[in-house]
């Protein structure tokens, strides 16, 4: 039993379990205690809140820039060409996502370039999505051809 | 008919299919940035203006970065890796 208490995922459950059993008190409202089960959900919360906002930077924003400006050094041709691709597809792209800045300019250049990017990518998407079930369809015609004994079986 | 389509949405797996089959598209924030710009509700034209600002630091940060990175210098993807 002693051994359960040196882990420390058993101290991030109690705190979990701790947390969620708190917000009982927003149903039931405990005499007594309400106002300190209260402030607890108000803390709860805003740690939990701060982890999330943390996730978030951390997978959606640090981890993507760092993938974008990671140069291959040493690398072949290809991988410098994938490189500078994605990561001035993604500051082109991003350009052309912004509304506050009119694009005009020296600015209409960059938002233009990007807009023809991505215009690349959802054609690309579009393109490989239309393949897919292109290929899925001639799957299934070739097997009723088969069985209809149009074409042999192989 | 001629009739013409204005299509938007947030969605990128659903985005090629309406870009394929629409005259006019919102692509992904335009959706929002269109909503801002039409009924003018301060709440909206701040978000859109603080997301704006967040895109250009995130643009100079990979610019910079970009620049050093192919030089050599890891500056940037060691201040990332906090």
């Amino acid at each position: 039993m002693a051994v359960i208490w040196r882990r420390p995922e058993v101290y991030i459950f109690i705190t979990g379990l701790v947390m969620g059993l708190s917000w009982l008190g927003y149903f039931f409202e405990p005499p007594l205690i309400t106002e300190w089960v209260g402030l607890f959900q108000t803390w709860a919360t805003g740690i939990a809140q701060f982890a999330l906002a943390l996730g978030f930077l951390s997978a959606d924003i640090v981890k993507q820039i760092l993938a974008s400006v990671e140069a291959p050094l040493g690398g072949a041709p290809m991988d410098w060409f994938n490189f500078l691709w994605t990561s001035l597809g993604f500051v082109l792209i991003t350009s052309y996502f912004t509304f506050t800045k009119e694009h005009t300019g020296w600015y209409f250049y960059p938002t233009k370039i990007g807009r023809y990017i991505l215009m690349l990518g959802l054609g690309v998407y579009f393109g490989n999505t239309v393949q897919f079930r292109m290929a899925m369809l001639g799957g299934r015609v070739q097997y009723l051809l088969q069985v209809f004994k149009i074409i042999p079986w192989p | 008919m001629g009739a013409f389509l204005i299509a938007g949405t947030a969605n990128t797996h659903q985005l090629p299919f309406i870009v394929a089959t629409s005259d006019y598209v919102l692509i992904g924030e335009e959706l929002y940035a269109a909503a801002a710009y039409i009924f003018r509700e301060p709440l909206q034209v701040a978000s859109i203006a603080g997301e704006d600002w967040m895109k250009f630091i995130l643009i100079a940060i990979t610019l910079i970065g970009l620049l050093l990175e192919s030089v050599g210098i890891k500056y940037i993807s060691d201040l990332l890796r906090w």
